[in-house]
């Protein structure tokens, strides 16, 4: 398989504990998720606080173990891995969070930041390693001068930069890009989407970008998938997607976003889901059932999987229950 | 000009901040007249001075931080000038705020009844039957169940539901002027387009004037009627809602709407505002944006641009502005 990175009906759950060690149930945080990601693209997560976006990054990262469900890197197994193969994977596959000031060690200089990973794999000899850091530094846009500042001496933006080219420094495959530039101003989230576009461009590397600012997705991913409490329930090309909304919570959230082309928009209309939240997803049926603005007598009691809409767009509503029906769908069939 | 139909005038706002590294020069100049029943958005970067401003009306600034001129009008009287027992009797019932952060503005400890009546027990609020009161508080910001509410402590509401109960405060004394900091930007986008919608409701149910700061321009354009852009400590933009995002006449604004990602074709480059934001302890002479400012000349670099008619009720700081040559 060509894919760079394949995850297999992937499950995470917790459990729920009150009191001292009782059990109370369980919170299916990721509940069975497929999807992949070809190499040199860039597929981008949406979904609201909650739904398990950060849970599934961190399947992949192998920071926390799935309940079950396979993590395939460039074919192989992320799961069964060990020692130096272990090792290669986690220099394969890097990471950028939302909020650099809490990602970057405060005590640490830009230099250090940055050659850190190059120490800890032993990739470079000593001797090589300050032009290297100058060369990170260049390609993510910061002067020379900054590399002996600390965190705290550099601007959010800057931060950032920083933390990307830790994360390039060991020539990765797949960087996870969990909400980069949430925390930053729109001026400086254009120049750092722009670095993005230019590292892909330039290195191929793939991307998962988790976000749940739906404009930069649609600028920045070339597919999409849409989750809700745990699963996907909306994936496809992205601008098929934004083109033809196919899941009723897909066109909610999308309707929700808020544009500056809305000027004076009545607000009302739009805005169908019920006030209040609830405490705990329905057991059968369909999850979105309850705030669901089409929903049928069925989807009380049919759990929906992904039905295709069009040749590469899935989604996981009854509405398209006489489609053909898939399991696991993939990026390039 | 202070005009018969504004509810709250600032005027000639200075604000200055002490620090370590020298004086801070955080907000130059403000002028802003909120009118009645308007919803005014403030928008601008991160230290942009939005947050200040709202926070210089009912003087709520730091201990570091010093009024050195300006006035605060309401009702002819100078806000800046009263004592604190008159403040007190002036915040939360005549102008009320609400934050971003709504489980950090609710008290974690009492329930929300307990908090509730606190805001209007301060107040000495004239309630017949309160229970009334706060069924009638709750319904308004959207609960279909107060009772259950009422008997709820923070922790056990989501964000959305905070944020509500938070506005149902704000809201318990009837204020003229609510003022919302960021009331969105801790929630998810469906929660937002619902507080959004709530905050017109409140505004057409109670004909109260609304200062919405955001850094979220797509939030600005979806919930005001006006809105006001901040750059470095002034104003350097302010007009119908509408107009300003279509025809922006100041080079910022403009640059700002374009540097967002919702038009440009994927793959492309995104327009960016060359350079970043200037010290305030040593901000550039003359208008603050031309450093960064591709259409400055040497006008800008000596004098202030001071805000002037652009269109009918569109004002722009600029000498340069946008489509005059």
């Amino acid at each position: 398989m060509s894919e760079l990175l394949e995850v297999i009906n992937l499950k995470k759950q917790f459990a729920l504990r009150s009191g001292v060690f009782r059990r109370t149930g369980t919170v299916k945080a990721v509940d069975g998720v497929s999807f992949s990601i070809s190499p040199k693209k860039t597929f981008g997560l949406a979904g609201e606080t909650g739904c398990g976006k950060t849970t599934l990054a961190k399947c992949i990262l192998r920071i926390i173990q799935p309940t079950s469900g396979e993590v395939k890197l460039e074919g192989k197994d992320i799961f069964s891995l060990k020692g130096d193969e272990l090792k290669n994977a986690r220099r394969n596959v890097q990471a950028i969070f939302q909020n650099p000031l809490m990602s970057l060690d405060p005590r640490m200089t830009a230099a250090n930041l940055i050659s850190e990973p190059l120490k800890t794999h032993h990739t470079l000899p000593k001797s090589k390693m300050y032009d290297k850091i100058i060369e990170l530094m260049r390609t993510v846009g910061l002067d020379e001068e900054q590399s002996l500042k600390y965190p705290h001496e550099l601007s959010g933006g800057q931060n950032q930069r920083v933390a990307i080219a830790r994360a390039l420094s060991l020539n990765p495959r797949l960087i996870l890009l969990d909400e980069p530039t949430s925390s930053l101003d729109v001026s400086v989230q254009a120049q750092i989407l722009n670095l993005l576009t230019e590292i892909q461009r330039k290195s191929g590397i793939g991307y998962l970008f988790i976000s749940h600012d739906l404009s930069v997705l649609r600028y920045f991913s070339d597919f999409l998938a849409i989750m809700y409490l745990g699963r996907i329930i909306e994936l496809g090309p992205s601008d098929v997607v934004f083109k033809n909304p196919s899941h009723p919570y897909t066109q909610l959230l999308l309707s929700s976003v808020p544009d500056v082309t809305l000027t004076g928009r009545n607000l009302e209309v739009k805005v169908s889901a019920p006030a209040e939240m609830l405490e705990s997803p329905p057991e059968k049926g369909c999850k979105f059932y309850p705030r669901c603005p089409v929903r049928m007598d069925k989807c009380k009691t049919i759990d929906p999987i992904l039905y295709q809409v069009e040749s590469e767009h899935h989604a996981a509503c009854l509405l398209f229950d006489n489609r053909p029906s898939v399991f696991y769908p993939t990026s390039n069939p | 000009m202070t005009t018969s139909q504004s509810l709250l005038d600032v005027l000639n706002l200075k604000l200055i901040f002490r620090t370590v590294e020298g004086t801070l020069q955080a907000l130059d100049d403000i002028e802003l007249h909120i009118r009645r029943g308007e919803i005014l958005g403030l928008v601008g970067e991160t230290g942009s001075g939005k947050s200040v401003t709202a926070l210089s009306i009912l003087k709520m600034i730091p201990e570091n931080g010093r009024i050195v001129e300006g006035k605060v009008l309401m009702h002819g009287n100078d806000l800046l000038t009263q004592n604190d027992e008159e403040l007190r009797k002036i915040r939360g019932a005549k102008v009320s705020i609400v934050f971003q952060d709504p489980s950090s503005s609710l008290n974690p400890v009492y329930t929300i009844r307990s908090q509730m009546c606190d805001m209007l027990s301060s107040h000495d609020a004239q309630v017949t039957n309160l229970e009334n009161r706060l069924d009638e508080l709750l319904r308004e910001v959207g609960f279909q169940n107060p009772t259950r509410i009422l008997d709820s402590y923070p922790h056990e509401l989501s964000g959305g539901m905070q944020q509500r109960v938070a506005l149902a405060i704000a809201l318990s004394c009837s204020p003229e002027l609510l003022i919302a900091d960021e009331p969105t930007t801790a929630l998810d986008v469906v929660t937002q387009a619902q507080i959004l919608a709530l905050l017109k409701r409140i505004r057409d149910a109670t004909g109260a004037s609304i200062l919405l700061i955001s850094h979220n321009l797509g939030v600005v354009a979806m919930a005001c009627d006006r809105v006001a852009v901040m750059y470095a400590g002034s104003i350097v933009e302010i007009g119908p809602t509408d107009q300003v995002f279509r025809n922006p006449a100041h080079h910022y604004t403009k640059g700002l709407l374009n540097a967002l990602p919702r038009m440009a074709p994927k793959g492309s480059k995104l327009p960016v505002i060359s350079g970043s934001i200037p010290s305030l302890i040593n901000p550039p002479s003359g208008c603050r944006f031309h450093p960064r400012c591709p259409f400055a000349t040497e006008i800008c670099s000596n004098e202030r641009p001071k805000l002037e008619p652009y269109r009918p009720g569109h004002l722009v700081a600029c000498y340069h502005p946008e489509g005059e040559s």
